[in-house]
């Protein structure tokens, strides 16, 4: 995981083209999956993001001491993203002339991962995108975006338990189906070749 | 443990706010069989490359170019920004109020981190510092001879699975039998698995070395790595008087080899024993034994390589008798020690 305090400090001391391209990579694909979940349209998420990140940059003298970058990012997200959905009926011509499926790309990472583990971390994700929708905004905070539970917590306006509470049942769920996978995969590793896993868990 | 508590386990590990108890839950547990540890090592290593699976990618390069050109702008494409943005017009109280908010959330965070996870069973930590030994009795039945400049933690109550305690410093253990829970000794990168036994563990830190010998019984001598209770790890099995090296840096154990009781055992008799010691070990061993300072006023010119043994003897009466030997004056100031190596000027 990469230091995203020290990208930042790096974006505010050397004002390098370089700091801010690795800083908007690491957060922009992150802040916009997480404002999607509220704001529902990307142009909204996307509007909504580059304000934040814009407003960070302008202001980056008096931010630069910020001492949690994601936990700030996250939380302006979040206000943003609810104001964004406040103010929406008056916005509401903006997202209908946009042709916006042409922007969207899905991508896949983990290609820098061994082949073995590849799929195993396939499943794991596809596991993640399955979950509640809190249960997995809890999960992707805290371990795509190195939050701790109390920073979630404050974001999500929930109790520091019911953050714990939330990941403990993710960890459980994933567990779980990675336990039948491998178990499977010991006992039936030809079938399992046949049938998508997918397949296979509609059965479990 | 039961299913549904690994998973509270586990997820306390994955947010590191994991106690010493679900250390040792989750090694225990990890150890029990491979699917276990397969099971932990694949979730884990999903977990800590962070990286979202499938993200959406919406106008990133796009948005990108954006932001970078009108951070940089003059003030004319600010305002241009602000014309085709409506949200641009709360610029500044959206600014301010997440300014709030963002103070108010830095202090919470400061405050949140700290809070160690809850821990029902209470740890006990007992230490000596320099010039004091001590024997702790376990509830169990062991009886530990600790070390100045030692500390020993373990839990009130042991699991019924295991009993583990953590050794920093060096310390003799004399366990009580109970074969159902095999006792552990953790000192930093080394776990000492026993039965019934006595043996002595001494890893100080700045000797990089630690070292385990037995004395009666048996013992096994492994690794702390990611999963060190991990019954196929290469263990070390010790016979009595026998004794085992392990050396931080590189990693790696020292062939077994016999040891002299006297050396390894003797501190918990008052036996001050020094075998073949360079200046370096003499300084640091008195310096413990007795609480003191110790300086030197000059070096000696030739490397020191002491030997000898003292049983019970006063400061003054063990730098008397290795002055003589080696050639030094030396003077005793309450704490501070003076040594003044005595070398001849024209030789």
């Amino acid at each position: 995981m990469i230091d995203v305090d020290h990208i930042w400090k790096k974006v505010c001391d050397e004002n390098d083209h370089q700091a801010y391209s690795d800083f908007f990579d690491h957060f922009y694909p992150r802040l916009f999956n997480f404002s999607l979940q509220y704001v529902k349209v990307p142009s909204g998420a996307e509007e909504v993001v580059s304000d934040v990140i814009y407003n960070l940059l302008k202001d980056k003298n008096r931010k630069k001491d910020i001492g949690r970058i994601n936990a700030y990012l996250f939380q302006s997200v979040k206000n943003k993203s609810l104001n964004w959905l406040r103010d929406r009926k008056r916005n509401e011509h903006f997202d209908k002339i946009e042709q916006i499926e042409d922007y969207i790309i899905e991508e896949s990472h983990h290609l820098d991962i061994e082949p073995r583990d590849r799929e195993v971390f396939q499943l794991l994700d596809d596991c993640i995108s399955q979950l509640p929708a809190q249960r997995q905004m809890v999960y992707r905070l805290l371990r795509e975006d190195g939050l701790f539970p109390g920073e979630v917590a404050e974001i999500l306006n929930l109790s520091k338990r019911t953050v714990e509470k939330h990941l403990e049942l993710a960890v459980k769920e994933l567990c779980m189906q990675l336990q039948a996978y491998l178990k499977d995969q010991r006992h039936h590793p030809k079938i399992r070749k046949l049938f998508p896993r997918s397949f296979i868990f509609s059965f479990l | 443990m039961s299913n549904n508590d690994i998973y509270q386990v586990i997820a306390r590990h994955f947010v590191k706010a994991q106690s010493r108890q679900d250390e040792s839950d989750l090694q225990i547990w990890i150890g029990e069989n491979d699917e276990n540890k397969s099971l932990y090592e694949k979730m884990e290593g999903h977990w800590r490359s962070g990286h979202p699976g499938k993200t959406t990618i919406f106008k990133h390069e796009e948005v990108k170019n954006e932001i970078w050109e009108k951070v940089n702008a003059d003030n004319p494409m600010v305002q241009q920004l602000k014309k085709t943005r409506q949200a641009g017009r709360y610029l500044k109280y959206a600014v301010a109020i997440l300014l709030i908010l963002c103070s108010g959330l830095v202090f919470y965070f400061q405050s949140d981190e700290e809070t160690p996870a809850t821990v029902e069973n209470q740890l006990i930590t007992k230490s000596n510092t320099a010039g004091r030994k001590s024997e702790i009795h376990l509830k169990d039945g062991t009886v530990i001879n600790l070390n100045a400049e030692s500390e020993l933690s373990y839990h009130e109550v042991f699991s019924d699975t295991a009993r583990m305690v953590w050794l920093e410093g060096e310390a003799f253990f004399d366990v009580a039998k109970d074969a159902s829970r095999p006792f552990y000794v953790i000192s930093r990168d080394i776990i000492v698995q026993a039965l019934g036994t006595s043996f002595n563990v001494s890893g100080y830190p700045e000797q990089g070395t630690f070292r385990v010998s037995l004395a009666t019984g048996k013992v096994k001598v492994g690794e702390k790595s990611g999963s060190w209770l991990d019954k196929t790890a290469p263990q070390i099995t010790l016979e009595p008087g026998q004794e085992v090296y392990y050396q931080s840096e590189e990693k790696v154990f020292s062939t077994v080899q016999e040891f002299d009781a006297n050396q390894v055992q003797g501190w918990t008799e008052g036996v001050l024993h020094f075998n073949k010691a360079s200046l370096e070990d003499i300084i640091r061993k008195l310096e413990r034994w007795y609480g003191v300072d110790i300086e030197l006023v000059t070096l000696p010119e030739r490397a020191l390589n002491y030997t000898g043994q003292f049983k019970r003897q006063n400061l003054e009466n063990v730098l008397t008798s290795m002055a003589f030997v080696n050639n030094f004056e030396f003077e005793i100031n309450n704490k501070n020690v003076v040594l003044n190596f005595k070398n001849d000027a024209y030789e």
